[in-house]
């Protein structure tokens, strides 16, 4: 009895604080109001849809008047011939993009802090950012054509090679093509992040390391990358939560059926499943599963990073 | 400069909101029944796209409206998302009154579409649609085509009204390559890689046969690379015994640098270019879209495009298979559907009937009398608007305006369409060789299937399918050996192209009953 008074003082207490928090910061909260709406509407609104991977959806009878399945989809997809594949090739294709990719804008966003001319600093950080620009059907457009038997990078390779057909139709050659064009499109745009974290480096700790006969290495290596050490981590765990989401716009692009062994994702997949074959709820079972293992490895890496460094997202 | 930074921030944000309300909108509302007008949802051809952008824009639809006296507003997906768009309306709680889409493509076929309440079988109310009757009563091959197992009539289908307009397609070759190298038109498989290799020794040609496809030099095996009917049996191709052989002769061709490596790769515009530039001496096509474009966009005037025969396992043989189309052809905007949400069934009804009507027929093939056509002779003669267009208007984009019969809709095709659509001799030519096959008693009808079989025939389709066209690439391109060509078939059949084979066959047994 006592407990739940006391519980409920402190509820009331916390009310109370709230809105008196409230009527001094209005103007705060109406600013973070529509970020809210946003987040409400386009990513939690939609979750009632994961209701689908457990029916035999129609779009016509909609999440009311569908048929329950149970777990039919999700089991048909882990017995299916495909899941191996699919599976394997996403871990494959999101860890060498992430080993690959990763630490090429922080290399970058260091050697522009490095550079002393200002012009040449921007003309590089424009050029770096153009690919993000371009929209990615026109970016896909481009790796094909370059790729091509008789194209820029194709055709070198191919007299290289003897192999006289286009790159994409190599299985080997898709997860070289994938990552290397994926940097080129990124690393300029993520490097941003990092230039501003670098900005925000005390100048005096420098000025203490040119004293103490620091050179320029040693103060890359003892004082910027300490200092951006918090924004690098954050970034990674961040970019592990999505290590399972490959981007299957870019993969529908490149691929075909011959290259299907190693490209071939669960993303794509789920793509081909909806809306090649309208199979809608077999489609959402595997993107739950998909956003399942995301949620795992967003967790794991939290966790071993607090353990490790301290720093975590909660 | 403050006010001019201030400026230039304030309209970028009025850009982007314009942008982001205009992707947003999209003009797709379906209006909320005022009055007698109609709604009917539909994809816009690409045809009539490069004219106007909304059907109702056109001279026939204006027409239409005024001949059938129903008022009717046409709404359109973009193109490219028409299935996706589809799925959208279907979900939605207030359905267009006339939905055109390929129906056989609704999840479950069109007799589930009935069954869920999206549209209305129109079978159930014929006397609101005396002539399609009338039409199909006469023509029971059609009518059997043309309604699912339980005899419904899901949508006013599109109809090719002559055998011969099911076959437009095959392959094309460089008929004054053949010509200049003293070779006689390839019929076997063999004279076939002759002409091939004389195209790249000495025409130059580096990829003598470019297309996504070899599947028309299977027919040569006495094999095809889908699904087929014989004697009343489904089969499938790779089961044949000629299919290895197939895939040996389509993997030294690869070696020696007769089809395009890339075939896999390849895209419509590269197909072109080669062709008509030369990089390439065969292709496949059509007679308009293929033969009529190319050689229109010709280098030179003795360039010339043929359509080859389909090959058959023996010299002079009539072909088992071919490029077929069925009377009743699945196509995206081929059959005409009255949704549940209908306010007015029988105008709509009366709106779709009219092209089985003997003034509609005339109307949706070759547009309105003494404008687009004339009566010569009592043969429908299309006018300088259509052939020679004093707007500089290509005869396919002219027709748009006029006609459908350049594509598909609700009426029943004429064969006279074509003979003057097919204009060259060289596209006449075509179309006789073409038209020589037997494709049609080996080409299966629409098949439904069962409704507690459509999961597992969904799944195991798909898997059998995916792995197949895999496969038969790979084996192509080398990258798998050909001894492994049993393992192929023993996976197929783990991956239940037999079970597939079964339903299929199941559901052609009803068709064949029904």
């Amino acid at each position: 009895m006592e407990l739940l008074a006391s519980k409920k003082r402190q509820k009331g207490k916390a009310l109370q604080s709230w809105r008196r928090d409230f009527r001094k910061n209005g103007s705060l909260y109406l600013l973070v109001l529509p970020v809210v709406i946003f987040y409400f509407i386009f990513n939690y609104m939609p979750m009632y849809g994961v209701l689908m991977s457990f029916q035999d959806f129609s779009p016509r009878l909609g999440i009311g008047g569908s048929e329950w399945v149970g777990l039919q989809h999700f089991r048909r997809f882990l017995g299916s011939t495909d899941f191996q594949r699919v599976f394997f090739n996403t871990l494959k294709i999101s860890f060498s993009t992430l080993i690959c990719e990763f630490p090429t804008p922080i290399l970058l966003a260091l050697m522009l802090n490095e550079m002393q001319n200002r012009h040449i600093k921007k003309v590089v950080q424009t050029l770096s950012y153009l690919p993000h620009f371009i929209s990615l059907v026109v970016i896909c457009g481009m790796i094909k054509t370059f790729v091509a038997n008789d194209g820029l990078i194709g055709s070198v390779i191919a007299q290289m090679t003897g192999n006289n057909s286009s790159l994409l139709m190599q299985a080997n050659k898709f997860l070289p093509i994938y990552v290397l064009s994926s940097i080129w499109q990124a690393v300029g745009w993520e490097s941003i992040i990092y230039l501003a974290a670098l900005a925000g480096v005390d100048p005096q700790l420098y000025e203490a390391a040119e004293i103490d006969g620091a050179g320029r290495i040693r103060k890359i290596i003892n004082i910027t990358l300490p200092s951006i050490s918090t924004t690098i981590v954050t970034m990674l765990i961040l970019r592990l939560g999505k290590v399972m989401n490959v981007g299957y716009e870019k993969i529908i692009l490149l691929y075909n059926e011959v290259i299907y062994d190693t490209s071939d994702v669960i993303s794509t997949y789920v793509y081909r499943m909806g809306f090649e074959n309208q199979d809608w709820g077999y489609s959402a079972a595997v993107g739950l599963f998909n956003s399942a293992i995301n949620l795992v490895l967003l967790v794991f890496t939290n966790t071993i990073s607090k353990k490790m460094s301290g720093t975590s997202l909660w | 400069m403050k006010m001019k930074k201030r400026w230039y921030v304030g309209s970028l944000a009025a850009i982007m909101a314009a942008a982001m309300l205009s992707g947003c909108g999209g003009g797709e509302q379906a209006s909320t029944g005022e009055g007698e007008k109609l709604t009917c949802w539909m994809p816009l051809t690409s045809n009539a796209a490069m004219l106007v952008s909304n059907y109702g824009e056109t001279a026939l639809a204006q027409e239409l409206i005024k001949r059938t006296g129903v008022d009717i507003e046409f709404v359109h997906p973009p193109q490219g998302q028409e299935s996706e768009k589809f799925s959208i309306i279907v979900a939605s709680a207030n359905l267009p009154d006339i939905i055109e889409y390929n129906w056989l493509n609704y999840p479950g076929g069109p007799a589930k579409a009935i069954k869920e309440g999206v549209i209305i079988d129109i079978a159930s109310q014929q006397n609101l649609a005396p002539n399609v009757f009338k039409y199909l009563n006469e023509h029971p091959e059609i009518k059997k085509l043309a309604t699912t197992d339980a005899n419904e009539l899901f949508a006013f289908p599109f109809v090719r009204g002559d055998e011969s307009l099911c076959f437009s397609g095959g392959t094309i070759i460089r008929g004054d390559w053949l010509e200049e190298l003293g070779l006689s038109m390839p019929e076997t498989i063999d004279e076939w890689e002759n002409v091939l290799t004389q195209f790249k020794e000495k025409k130059g040609a580096q990829v003598p046969y470019s297309s996504t496809s070899t599947g028309n030099f299977a027919y040569a095996f006495n094999t095809t690379t889908d699904y087929y009917v014989e004697d009343g049996k489904v089969k499938h191709g790779v089961l044949d015994p000629g299919f290895k052989d197939y895939l040996v002769t389509m993997n030294r061709w690869y070696q020696k640098g007769l089809i395009d490596p890339s075939f896999a790769t390849l895209d419509q515009k590269t197909i072109e270019a080669n062709i008509i530039n030369g990089q390439s001496g065969a292709t496949t096509g059509s007679i308009g879209s293929g033969i009529g474009k190319w050689m229109a966009a010709a280098p030179s005037d003795t360039y010339s495009l043929e359509g080859a025969p389909f090959l058959s396992s023996e010299k002079g043989q009539k072909p088992k298979f071919g490029t077929y189309q069925l009377p009743v052809t699945a196509s995206l905007t081929a059959f005409d559907a009255i949704s549940t949400s209908c306010k007015n069934v029988e105008a709509a009804m009366k709106f779709l009937d009219y092209g089985y009507s003997e003034e509609g027929y005339m109307l949706y093939n070759f547009g309105i009398e003494g404008e687009s056509y004339e009566m010569i002779d009592g043969y429908p003669t299309y006018t300088e608007i259509i052939t020679n267009n004093p707007e500089g208007q290509s005869m396919t984009v002219a027709l748009a305006n006029y006609t459908r019969s350049y594509a598909t809709g609700p009426f029943v095709q004429d064969k006279r369409y074509m003979e003057q659509y097919a204009a060259l001799p060289q596209q006449k030519r075509a179309w006789e060789t073409w038209s020589n096959t037997d494709a049609a008693a080996h080409f299966p009808p629409h098949l439904y299937m069962q409704e507690d079989e459509l999961t597992e025939y969904a799944q195991l389709n798909s898997d059998v399918g995916t792995y197949l066209t895999e496969m038969i690439s790979k084996f192509i391109i080398g990258a798998e050996p050909l001894d492994n060509f049993d393992t192929m078939i023993q996976e197929l059949k783990n991956r239940g192209i037999e079970r597939v084979l079964e339903m299929k066959q199941a559901a052609y047994d009803r068709y064949l009953t029904k």
